[in-house]
């Protein structure tokens, strides 16, 4: 986790250490010179939702971190530099400029934005920097950012490469970790080796930082640049689990030494859907065998989770064959790259942009995602609710066609109209007037269409009460009155649901 | 869900002396008040096999005739070895526990030569004392060998959780007359008769104890007539209030009248005999039910689970019901609550368990639990605590199942290779549903195939264990593992 706000913003001294006419290169210069040259500030300001009160925005908030540039007038940074941003100020040896960059591309499972500046004036004095042909795996690399109008340069030894899901959750690639110098990193600093860019920071725990490294970056980059809306990293998204155990591999049928992973479970809307099934003994990922512990070999890495293999070497929509053990026999399938984006997931790990909501007669209705439940503060996940936790953390339900959200009642804003019903919050709606509702879209239209005079919702077992009735007559009257009451500027919200990324035929698990 | 943990519990320890406060009432009370102390013993939970070490505690007790001394159920829970103390006496008494109410948080004990205490005066019982009247506590307090004597006002009469079973709300009173730790068991006596046994505090309130009043006392004392301690009946429904206007149109029900609705029935309890979901309870034992579910009770409102509370299991209550719209008449036989064990804290008997392979199996109870630490609702792996509280809600054929769970490993090559081996639900074994312990121990023993497959109820999770290795290394790694028994069920 990122400790925000212990950057502070550099002062503005008139006494520059660096001046952008005296930046010519030279052969033969420090390398400090040349990274100053290619590593800028970040100014941003953000805000975020208000999860608590949906329509509303939390108060302005700033934070500062670095990105680095790139042919083209490109500046590449992490993507929770620029989450909920409002503005995105450029700083150029040090000091601020009256300069916003555009967003190309953010993706937010591998935690990279891609940023362009229009007005190439802004650049001056600057230089690109080119991608490294690959991460070195030992070694010490450096990396760089703006204090106070000087160029900070830190050791970055490398201590391993770690296969982990990315920020968004579903999507996982390799991170290098480094033993750094540099105090209060993780905020997009480039990691420099030879003058090249070898990776980008992304998190810094203590003196530990962690880097998306240049295999990474160069397929982000590329996607970022390709025409048409942003297309992702693909992922195997399933549920897996170690086949270490001989006894589970006997069991099985498998002979020998236990190799391959056994499936658990395979969500709806996965690469692996309609060709995985649980109790398959996955072997090999186009020619790639896996241990028991799904780690294959990376050329230059070793040892890795076989996530990397499909992060660095393959597009959505690539056909790849994978070889399983299922009913104790060995099979070549083929199978469909998609990606993993966290709008695939029953429960949301991020979401861009606002929840989405609706005030019914003072009944605050959203859907729910992790960022609502972040509001259980800093241990949410042991804290929060067990009847909405379970659907993230428990369950790890994915969706299916007929359950895209789970919709809860978030809380009710007490007036005569919703009267006695005040003590229900965070209860999940299984329906309304006896439709099942899985997204706002539904919700909305249920109201639409009362019973006998009456809206009826039911809410799912657990709930402190199981169903809640209002008067269908005075509901839209009452919403408004309530809305009046309570000062909100809209009783509506709906983002757009990008559609999952499933073929509507694939079964899940079958 | 029942909340824990509200209550500060009345602990018997021993702690500074307190000053005797004795009036001359008292110093006609004080031969029939006696110390208690209590040498307990309990299970272990996470080392089921075992035994945990001696505790000693010290409450209070009354002598109520027949030989016979009413105390709290938590100052003489576990017990190993039991003492009375009489006022005045330095020779103490062993005694035995005779009935012993968990749910209610009262015992009887007596002397085990009998006859040992028919001397001391038998205190007789009064009814439920008025707010704002005055009271007396009498008690040990802080392990004192004097009798203290506090006086308070009756400040107000609830529904509360009894700490003690952790899961049971009963009618309490609350005074400001100290109730210390010590003064568990002792009687609240008011114009010389008994009105309530000391039994809890609250350590969200200053100056407030609680006691347990005549109505919970006679209960119980009824209860044992026939020689045996049955407990309080459960209805097993959820209801909830209908103070919106447009549930009780929505209802069908007439202007004039209240009520609550049935949200669901529990299975195997005792409102499967009656009502049915969506349902609405007008009367309880011809008492008119408002629309936030109480009753009027002589002046003060209860909430109409407290009638329930008054019967004896095998007693049924009447209830009035509108259902379809036309209102009935239903006599809902009582039975106790089919999930009560496995939610309340565990006394006086040890834990079940069952050994295999070195993987230890045990129910899934608030004991297992607790073995997380108090604040298990947050330290336990949330999987655990979703099958626990909010599962049996979703598939209701759970509610009287035992639920079993693979608590840990004893390491041995048979199971080092496992790749989860601790707190996991089991589902199935061996392609067999696991509803009890008993089950498991069937399919371990008498299954015939090279390898148990045992099936864990989230994420589909899987562990294998190989039946000839295992069979052969049982004795062995309870012998490593310095344990006497496989199983206790």
């Amino acid at each position: 986790m990122k400790i925000l706000g212990t950057i502070i913003l550099a002062l503005v001294l008139w006494m520059p250490a660096y001046s952008a006419e005296e930046a010519a290169p030279t052969p033969g210069e420090p390398d400090a010179d040349r990274y100053a040259r290619s590593v800028v500030g970040l100014e941003v300001t953000y805000q975020m939702w208000d999860e608590d009160r949906p329509w509303a925005k939390t108060t302005p908030q700033s934070r500062s971190g670095s990105a680095v540039l790139l042919e083209g007038s490109y500046l590449l940074t992490d993507a929770q530099m620029v989450d909920h941003a409002t503005l995105i100020q450029l700083a150029t040896f040090g000091r601020t400029r009256p300069v916003e960059p555009r967003i190309v591309a953010i993706d937010t499972e591998v935690n990279l934005a891609l940023l362009q500046v229009d007005d190439p004036g802004a650049l001056e004095g600057l230089e690109p920097i080119a991608l490294a042909e690959s991460t070195p795996t030992t070694g010490t690399l450096m990396m760089a950012r703006w204090r106070r109008q000087q160029l900070e340069m830190a050791a970055a030894r490398i201590t391993r490469f770690e296969v982990r899901r990315g920020w968004g959750g579903g999507v996982e690639h390799a991170f290098l970790y480094m033993r750094t110098d540099m105090a209060g990193g993780g905020w997009g600093e480039p990691v420099f080796e030879n003058g090249a860019l070898a990776g980008v920071t992304v998190s810094q725990s203590e003196m530990l930082g962690r880097a998306v490294p240049v295999e990474i970056l160069r397929g982000f980059i590329e996607r970022a640049k390709a025409p048409g809306p942003y297309i992702g990293f693909p992922a195997l998204g399933v549920m897996w689990q170690t086949n270490s155990d001989p006894a589970v591999a006997s069991l099985l049928g498998q002979e020998g030494e236990p190799r391959g992973i056994l499936i658990r479970q395979v969500p709806w809307g996965t690469s692996a859907c309609g060709v995985l099934k649980p109790r398959d003994l996955l072997l090999e990922l186009d020619g790639q065998t896996l241990d028991a512990e799904g780690y294959y070999h990376h050329p230059r890495f070793g040892r890795l989770r076989f996530g990397q293999h499909l992060a660095e070497n393959y597009q959505l929509g690539d056909q790849i064959q994978v070889r399983v053990l299922r009913d104790r026999q060995e099979q070549e399938l083929s199978m469909t790259l998609r990606g993993y984006p966290s709008a695939l997931d029953l429960i949301p790990y991020h979401r861009t942009g606002q929840p989405s909501y609706v005030i019914a007669g003072g009944l605050v209705i959203r859907e729910l995602d992790v960022p609502y439940l972040r509001t259980w503060g800093k241990d949410w996940d042991k804290n929060g609710p067990i009847g909405l936790l379970h659907y993230f953390s428990v369950s790890r339900e994915g969706q299916a066609p007929d359950s895209r959200r789970k919709i809860i009642l978030m809380m009710i804003l007490p007036s005569a109209y919703n009267a006695g019903y005040q003590y229900s919050r965070d209860d999940v709606i299984d329906s309304i007037n006896g439709r099942p509702v899985d997204s706002i879209t539904d919700v909305v239209a249920a109201f639409n269409e009362p019973m006998d005079g009456f809206h009826v919702l039911e809410l799912s077992p657990g709930s402190s009460r199981r169903q809640i009735v209002l008067d269908a007559a005075a509901f839209d009257s009452a919403t408004e009155a309530i809305l009046e009451e309570y000062g909100i500027p809209a009783a509506l919200h709906i983002s757009e649901q990008p559609p999952a990324d499933g073929d509507g035929d694939c079964p899940g698990d079958f | 869900m029942r909340r824990l943990s509200i209550c500060l519990f009345v602990f018997c320890s021993l702690a500074a002396l307190l000053a005797p406060a004795l009036g001359s009432d008292e110093q006609l009370l004080e031969r029939s008040v006696v110390r208690i102390v209590n040498y307990a013993q309990r299970g272990t939970w996470y080392t089921p096999w075992d035994l945990s070490g001696v505790g000693e505690s010290s409450g209070t007790g009354f002598a109520i005739g027949n030989g016979l001394v009413m105390t709290n159920a938590h100052v003489v829970s576990d017990s190993r070895y039991l003492l009375i103390f009489v006022y005045n006496d330095p020779e103490p008494r062993q005694a035995e526990v005779v009935h012993i109410a968990h749910d209610a948080d009262l015992a009887l004990i007596r002397p085990v030569k009998r006859g040992a205490l028919d001397d001391l005066p038998a205190l007789e019982f009064g009814g439920m004392p008025a707010l704002r009247t005055t009271v007396d506590t009498l008690g040990y307090p802080a392990g004192g060998m004097r009798l203290s004597s506090t006086r308070g006002v009756v400040s107000r009469i609830e529904e509360q959780l009894y700490v003690h079973s952790g899961k049971d709300l009963h009618l309490t009173v609350q005074t400001d007359a100290a109730i210390n730790p010590g003064n568990s068991g002792g009687p609240v006596v008011q114009d010389g008769k008994v009105v309530g046994v000391a039994f809890q505090g609250n350590a969200g309130l200053e100056n407030t104890g609680f006691f347990i009043p005549m109505e919970v006392i006679q209960r119980f004392l009824n209860d044992v007539q026939d020689g045996r301690y049955d407990g309080y009946p459960e209805l097993g429904a959820e209801t909830s209030g209908l103070e919106n206007v447009a549930a009780r149109a929505q209802a069908g029900m007439k202007t004039d009248e209240t009520g609550v609705r049935v949200d669901s029935v529990y299975r195997g309890s005792s409102a499967e005999n009656g009502l049915e979901a969506g349902d609405v309870i007008l009367e309880v034992e011809n008492r008119t039910v408002a629309n936030d579910g109480t009753v009027d009770d002589g002046g003060g409102r209860i909430s109409y689970g407290l009638l329930v509370d008054r019967k004896q299991i095998g007693e049924s209550v009447p209830i009035r019901l509108l259902r379809d719209g036309r209102r009935i008449e239903v006599d809902v036989p009582l039975t106790s609550f089919p999930m009560g064990d496995a939610h309340g804290h565990a006394y006086d008997r040890l834990p079940r368990y069952y050994i295999y392979g070195g993987l230890v199996f045990v129910p899934l109870n608030l004991e297992m639990l607790k073995t997380f630490g108090g604040d298990w609702h947050v330290k336990a792996d949330k999987e655990i605590v979703y099958e626990f509280l909010v599962r049996p809600m979703i598939q209701p054929e759970l509610i009287q199942q035992e639920r079993v769970v693979l608590l840990r490993r004893l390491k041995h090559p048979v199971n080092s290779d496992m790749a989860f081996y601790r707190n996991q639900v089991v589902e199935k074994v061996n392609g067999k549903t696991i509803t009890c312990l008993e089950d498991l121990v069937e399919t371990l023993e008498n299954h015939q195939g090279d390898f148990h497959l045992i099936e864990f109820s989230n994420r589909r999770r899987i562990g294998v264990i190989n039946r000839l290795d295992a069979d052969a290394a049982h004795r062995e790694i309870l012998g490593r593992y310095g344990i006497q028994e496989d199983r206790n069920l």
